[in-house]
C-alpha cells in the first residue's frame, strides 16, 4: 500500500472508518458452528415459459410489423435504383442496445424499432444463424441477476433461456449453428471458487428442456478454469458445423519444461466431450507465451490469436486450423478482432499516439500479404478529451487505449465493430450513447446512422426462408 | 496478522490440508486469521452489520465444506474473501426482494478516525457514493484498499485479468474522486 496516491490513502482511510475497528473473534466457536450449519443450495433452471411477460405492449408488434413493410421499400430502393440512403450492402437487419432496450435496425433505410422495452436494462443481442430469433443478455452480466432470453426480431414470443442465478458472473453466449441452442460460458454452482469456473452449458433455445452441461466431463487440470473470465465464445466454435471449439492452454494443463503455454482445442460433438491436443497447438516456442484471444475464421480454416510476453512484443498472429502455417501479422496486442466474411482480412484496433491525443485507430489487414489499411474515419483521433488516469509506468510515452476516461468515466477505445455480411462495409461504435459509423472498408468514407446506440451491432447474414 | 501470500509457507499450507480434512482446530486458526477481513470487506459491500456477519457464517460454513477444492493455498485468504462477498450480495438481493436496505447514514463522526480533517474523505460522503456503486465494485474497492489485497489477490478474487482490474479499479477511482470533490 506503499504505492497509494493522495486520494487512495485518503480513501483507504475512510473505508477503515467505515468498517471500525477489527474486533476479536471467538475463532473455535465460529469453526464448530461451521462444521454443523447445513449446506445451502441456489438457483435452478425455473420454468419461467409458461405464462408470457406481463406488462408488454402489443405496439412492439405494430412498429416492427411498420418496420418490416418500410425495410421492404427501403430494399426495393437499394436494389432497385442503386442508391441508398447509408452505404450499407444486402440492406439486412442489425440488432443493438440503445437506453437499456433490444432494437431492430435497417442501415439501409435507417428505419429502427425497440422490440424489447421495459425497466430492465437488456443488452448484448446476437443474431440466431438462420434469423429468426435473437438472443441477448438481461441484467447486469457482472452479477448473478444476469438472465439470458430470445426473442424474435419482431419482438414476440420472449422466453427465458437462462434464468437468472445460474451464474454468478460474466455469462457470455453463442448460438450453435443448428440455432437450436445456445452455448453458455457461466461460473458454475455453488459458487464458492474465487474465479470464474469457465463451465460451458448447453441452453435450448426455446427455453423448455433443462440445460446440459459440457464441461465437468472434460479433464481439467489444478489451478485453472476451463475457460477463462473474458473468453469469447461466440468465435471459438469452428464453422460451419461447430465441431470443434477453442480455449487457452493454463500453465497446469499443459505442463512444459519451458513454460510454454498453448491452445486448447475442445471437441465438443454435443455427446463425446473431448480435449484435442494437436502437437502443434499445444504451445508457441520459442516463446514462454500466454495466447489470448482466439477466432476461427468464418470458413474455419484459420484461428486468429494474440501473443503477449513475446521478445517481439506482444502480436496478432494466425495460422492454419491444424496449427500449422503460423504467421505473425503485427505487434498489436490485446483489443477487439473481427474477421472479414470471406476470411480474407482482419480488423483489428490499434493504438495510436498523436499531437492531439492518443487513441485507437482500426485496421484492416490482409491475412494473406500482410497488407494494411488504416480506416481513415474522421473521428479516429479526435479523442481528446478524456482525463489521464492511472497509468502503468511500463507505458509511460506509448499509446495506452483503455487507460483513459472521458466526462462519462468511459474510455477511450472503441465500443467494437462488424463486418457487414457482404465485406464491404464495417459498422463500428466509437462509444456508448453514440450514433454507430459505417464505414466503406475501400475508399475509407465513413457515414453516421441515423441513431444512437450503446452496443455493437449483430447482423442478420440470413434472411429466414421461412415466415418469422 | 498473518496473511498467505506468494511466500506461502509449509506450515501454512499444513494448517489448509489439515483443516480440510476435518481439523477443527486448523480450521479456527484460519478463522482467527481471516476472519475480520470477511467481515469488513462484507460490511463495504452490503452495508449493513448483520447481512455481513451472516454472509461470514455462511461463507465459513461453504469453508468448512470446500476447502478441500482450494487448488492453491497461496489463493486461500482471496478465495474466503469472495466466497463472503458472494454470500453477502446474494443476501442483498434476497433482501432487496423483500425491503429496501439502505446504507446506514449517521451523523456522527463526521472524522472519525480522528485525524486531520481536511485529509480525510467526509464518512457522509463516502457512504453515499458507496451506496451509488454496485456491489461487486465496492467489494473491489474494500478488497483492495481495506483488505490491502495486491493485484493478484485482486485478480484471484474477482476472476478477471491483473490488468482487467487494474482498469476496473482505476475507473473506480476516478469517479470516486470526482464525486468526493477531489477530481
Amino acid at each position: 500500500m506503499d504505492d497509494l496516491t493522495p486520494f487512495e490513502r485518503r480513501l483507504a482511510a475512510g473505508l477503515k472508518a467505515y468498517a471500525g475497528p477489527r474486533r476479536a473473534v471467538d475463532e473455535a466457536t465460529v469453526a464448530r458452528e461451521a462444521a454443523k450449519r447445513p449446506p445451502t443450495r441456489l438457483g435452478v433452471l425455473a420454468r419461467l415459459n409458461r405464462e408470457p411477460r406481463s406488462g408488454r405492449l402489443p405496439w412492439r408488434l405494430i412498429g416492427v410489423a411498420a418496420l418490416l413493410v418500410v425495410s421492404m421499400g427501403g430494399g426495393a430502393v437499394f436494389f432497385g435504383s442503386g442508391q441508398t440512403p447509408w452505404p450499407v450492402g444486402r440492406g439486412d437487419l442489425i440488432t443493438y442496445t440503445s437506453g437499456g432496450d433490444i432494437h431492430v435496425g435497417d442501415p439501409s433505410t435507417g428505419e429502427t424499432t425497440a422490440i424489447v422495452t421495459g425497466s430492465e436494462i437488456d443488452s448484448g443481442p446476437i443474431f440466431s444463424p438462420d434469423g429468426t430469433r435473437i438472443a441477448f443478455l438481461r441484467g447486469d452480466p457482472w452479477t448473478a441477476e444476469a438472465s439470458i432470453l430470445v426473442v424474435r426480431p419482431d419482438g414476440s414470443d420472449e422466453r427465458t433461456v437462462m434464468p437468472a442465478d445460474f451464474s454468478q458472473r460474466g455469462s457470455s453466449f453463442t448460438w450453435t449453428p443448428d440455432g437450436a441452442s445456445l452455448l453458455v460460458n457461466h461460473d458454475s454452482e455453488p459458487f464458492t471458487t474465487p474465479y470464474f469456473d469457465g463451465e460451458l452449458s448447453l441452453f435450448d433455445a426455446s427455453g423448455v428442456a433443462e440445460p446440459r452441461l459440457l464441461t465437468p466431463p472434460l479433464p481439467i487440470g489444478p489451478g485453472g478454469p476451463y475457460f477463462s473470465y473474458t473468453h469469447q465464445v461466440a468465435p471459438m466454435f469452428r464453422p460451419p458445423n461447430g465441431d470443434l471449439i477453442l480455449s487457452h492452454a493454463s500453465e497446469a494443463t499443459v505442463p512444459d519444461a519451458a513454460g510454454g503455454r498453448g491452445i486448447n482445442v475442445w471437441d465438443v460433438h454435443l455427446e463425446s466431450h473431448t480435449l484435442l491436443e494437436p502437437e502443434a497447438l499445444k504451445r508457441f516456442q520459442p516463446y514462454s507465451v500466454s495466447p489470448w484471444g482466439l477466432w476461427w475464421s468464418p470458413d474455419g480454416s484459420m484461428i486468429a490469436f494474440m501473443v503477449g510476453g513475446t521478445p517481439a512484443g506482444d502480436g496478432l498472429y494466425v495460422m492454419d486450423a491444424d496449427g500449422s502455417g503460423v504467421q505473425r501479422l503485427d505487434n498489436i496486442g490485446g483489443g477487439p478482432l473481427a474477421w472479414s466474411p470471406d476470411s480474407t482480412r482482419l480488423a483489428i484496433e490499434r493504438c495510436e499516439s498523436t499531437p492531439a491525443g492518443d487513441g485507437a485507430v482500426i485496421v484492416i489487414v490482409d491475412v494473406i500479404s500482410g497488407a494494411e489499411q488504416v480506416l481513415g474515419s474522421p473521428s479516429v483521433l479526435t479523442k481528446t478529451e478524456g482525463v489521464a488516469m492511472t497509468r502503468p509506468p511500463e507505458t509511460a510515452g506509448q499509446a495506452v487505449c483503455g487507460w483513459y476516461s472521458g466526462p462519462t468515466g468511459r474510455a477511450w477505445d472503441y465500443e467494437g465493430w462488424s463486418w457487414s455480411p457482404d465485406g464491404r462495409s464495417i459498422v463500428m461504435l466509437e462509444r456508448q450513447g453514440t450514433r454507430p459509423l459505417v464505414i466503406d472498408v475501400q475508399t475509407g468514407e465513413a457515414t453516421e446512422l441515423p441513431w444512437e446506440a450503446d452496443s455493437v451491432p449483430s447482423w442478420r447474414f440470413v434472411r429466414p426462408s421461412s415466415p418469422e | 496478522m498473518a496473511v498467505l501470500t506468494s511466500g506461502v509457507s509449509e506450515e501454512q499450507s499444513g494448517v489448509i490440508a489439515q483443516a480440510a480434512a476435518g481439523d477443527t482446530a486448523a480450521f479456527s486458526w484460519i478463522v482467527s486469521h481471516y476472519h475480520e477481513d470477511m467481515r469488513r470487506v462484507c460490511l463495504v459491500v452490503a452495508g449493513d452489520e448483520q447481512i455481513a456477519e451472516e454472509a461470514v457464517a455462511a461463507a465459513w460454513s461453504i469453508a468448512w465444506r470446500k476447502l478441500a477444492s482450494l487448488r492453491d493455498p497461496v489463493r486461500l485468504r482471496p478465495w474466503l474473501v469472495s466466497v463472503a462477498v458472494n454470500e453477502a450480495r446474494q443476501l442483498l438481493r434476497a433482501r432487496r426482494r423483500r425491503a429496501v436496505v439502505e446504507i446506514a447514514v449517521t451523523q456522527a463522526g463526521r472524522h472519525p478516525s480522528g485525524g486531520e480533517p481536511e485529509l480525510e474523505i467526509d464518512s457522509i460522503d463516502l457512504r453515499n457514493a458507496l451506496a451509488r456503486l454496485a456491489p461487486h465494485d465496492r467489494a473491489l474497492l474494500a478488497m483492495r484498499y481495506l483488505a490491502g489485497f495486491d493485484a493478484t489477490e485482486l485478480a484471484s478474487a474477482t476472476g478477471r485479468s491483473p490488468s482487467g482490474t487494474r482498469a476496473r479499479l482505476g475507473r473506480l477511482l476516478h469517479r470516486l474522486e470526482k464525486e468526493l470533490g477531489d477530481g
